[in-house]
């Protein structure tokens, strides 16, 4: 106890004395956290655009205007049992034209050429089928056309999208791959920095580890104090990491939702920041006290050796 | 209490100390004297084991701290007090903080810290600067710290390797009465010097040591080489 109530002292009294290298070191660790939340902050963003994206895309399935409803309900039916449909919405041919109107409601145009039809309807009934998995497309149109039910279908739009799905597909696997190889570089270089900069603080006190070896302390009495710094440096770095994230993002979410324009209010990194503040808070806490610790202790070691 | 038997050092193909043998007694005060290079820091760094000989042995209290593994070493130097030319004051540590650093390491009780540590900043004439950092001190003053430093654990010997090569003569004669005093009082004083006048005044034992020899052993000596 008296050992744990001394070194802390000595490592607090060193903290405050050394006032300009302690700043320095806090400084380094809270940029190598920043970079490494960004990251992560990075990563989630990519995942929610792609994944708002592929919500988006759906296969629409048109059907003959002679073809009776009941059938379409019926194939409806029969797709809801494909295990890779994760959700069918029918749009009848009355429907169709209630939407189309409203879309078109300040054309004259159209108003006049739906006015000449006579109430007489030309729009299909259709079906937009949204995939678990922009992968399983492909399959699932398949499927459709060698269905019993193709008679019935006068077009399936996936062709026209078919580029667009497979891109995003495609870049949803590029984007998180290189989201994680940018969280692993960002963090090794970060640390590496952080690690050497502590180490330089620490090159310091070199003649100070000399004197404290001179006057009978063992290693353990000679390390603690460099470790509870360790300790400070880390905790004040992810500490004001964390709240400057929390302020940082509220700023940056409209530049973002105006960027990804159509998207809207699904990208808001604050919400996002805020419902996991936990597994970020102990994130950047746990990287400080990590890098710290280790850096200050492998440090310290070299001079013990000696 | 300080036995040295066929002791030698080299770095390389440069040999430092050569076979040399000493002994000294418990209370004694001995000087250890010779020329710059002539190999005496290179023996106090031995008596410390902060350098390992090449061959020989050394006995501090009968136990050979040659074979002494590297665990054993803060104990070693808690027996022993130091006292450099440079002082190695930690300075981002107060006078008090310095002197009590040395019984820290040693597990005292802050009881004991707070008893024993004003009385020997009494004895060196620091009471009064206990809050001051090392730097805001003298020369002189910086010396007494480390003197006081040295001597709070009650060390059996002390070892002063230089202490007043950076002093002017008023300090000088400050620490090496201090020293006198410390050895009246029953610690094993070993001074390493080249101050002829510091000699020739103490009339105790000098040590003479030449290009790694011992090549005299005077028991009331006077400076000679």
């Amino acid at each position: 106890m008296t050992f744990l109530k001394r070194t802390t002292k000595a490592g607090w009294q060193s903290f405050k004395r050394n006032g300009l290298v302690s700043s320095a070191a806090i400084l380094i660790l809270f940029i190598t956290i920043s970079s490494v939340t960004s990251v992560f902050l990075f990563n989630a963003l990519s995942k929610k655009v792609v994944k708002t994206l592929q919500d988006k895309v759906s296969i629409g399935v048109y059907f003959y205007t002679n073809v009776p409803e009941p059938q379409i309900l019926q194939f409806k039916e029969e797709l809801n049992k494909y295990l890779n449909v994760k959700s069918i919405i029918y749009i009848s041919r009355e429907k169709a034209l209630e939407n189309f109107r409203a879309i078109r409601k300040d054309d004259d145009t159209v108003k006049r050429a739906l006015e000449e039809l006579s109430g007489q309807n030309p729009l299909p009934a259709s079906l937009h089928i949204k995939a678990d998995n922009p992968s399983n497309y492909k399959n699932l149109v398949g499927d459709i056309e060698s269905s019993q039910f193709n008679s019935l279908i006068e077009s399936v739009d996936y062709s026209d999208r078919q580029l667009a799905i497979a891109n995003l597909n495609s870049l949803s696997k590029k984007v998180t791959q290189a989201g994680w190889f940018i969280v692993i570089l960002f963090t090794i270089v970060a640390i590496l920095v952080s690690f050497n900069t502590i180490r330089l603080a620490i090159y310091n006190e070199k003649s100070k580890i000399e004197v404290m070896r001179l006057v009978g302390a063992n290693n353990a009495f000679i390390n603690a104090p460099y470790t509870m710094q360790g300790i400070l440096y880390g905790l004040i770095a992810s500490i004001i990491a964390f709240f400057s994230f929390a302020i940082i993002l509220r700023f940056i979410d409209p530049v973002l939702q105006g960027y990804f324009l159509g998207l809207g209010e699904d990208i808001n990194l604050s919400n996002y920041y805020a419902s996991n503040w936990f597994w970020f808070l102990l994130l950047q806490i746990v990287m400080g006290i990590v890098i710290g610790v280790v850096s200050s202790i492998v440090a310290v070691r070299k001079y013990i050796k000696m | 209490m300080i036995k040295v038997k066929n002791l030698s050092k080299s770095y390389g193909d440069i040999s430092i100390l050569k076979n040399i043998s000493l002994e000294i007694a418990p209370t004694e005060f001995v000087s250890l004297v010779g020329p710059s290079g002539a190999g005496k820091s290179t023996l106090i760094k031995l008596l410390i084991r902060e350098e390992f000989p090449t061959s020989g042995n050394i006995f501090i209290e009968n136990e050979d701290i040659t074979l002494m593994p590297l665990s054993f070493l803060p104990n070693l130097r808690r027996k022993i007090g130091m006292i450099f030319q440079d002082f190695k004051l930690l300075p981002d540590r107060t006078v008090f903080e310095n002197v009590s650093f040395a019984l820290e390491v040693a597990g005292a009780e802050d009881s004991q810290i707070f008893t024993d540590v004003p009385k020997v900043l009494k004895i060196v004439g620091l009471y009064n600067k206990r809050d001051s950092f090392p730097l805001e001190l003298s020369g002189g003053e910086q010396q007494r710290i480390a003197t006081a430093r040295a001597l709070v654990h009650r060390p059996s010997i002390l070892i002063a390797d230089e202490p007043t090569g950076n002093l002017d003569p008023f300090n000088t004669w400050e620490i090496i009465r201090l020293l006198i005093r410390i050895n009246e009082l029953g610690t094993t004083v070993v001074l390493a010097t080249h101050d002829k006048e510091i000699i020739n005044a103490l009339k105790r034992r000098v040590i003479f040591i030449k290009d790694g020899k011992v090549i005299r052993d005077d028991q009331e000596g006077r400076y000679m080489l």
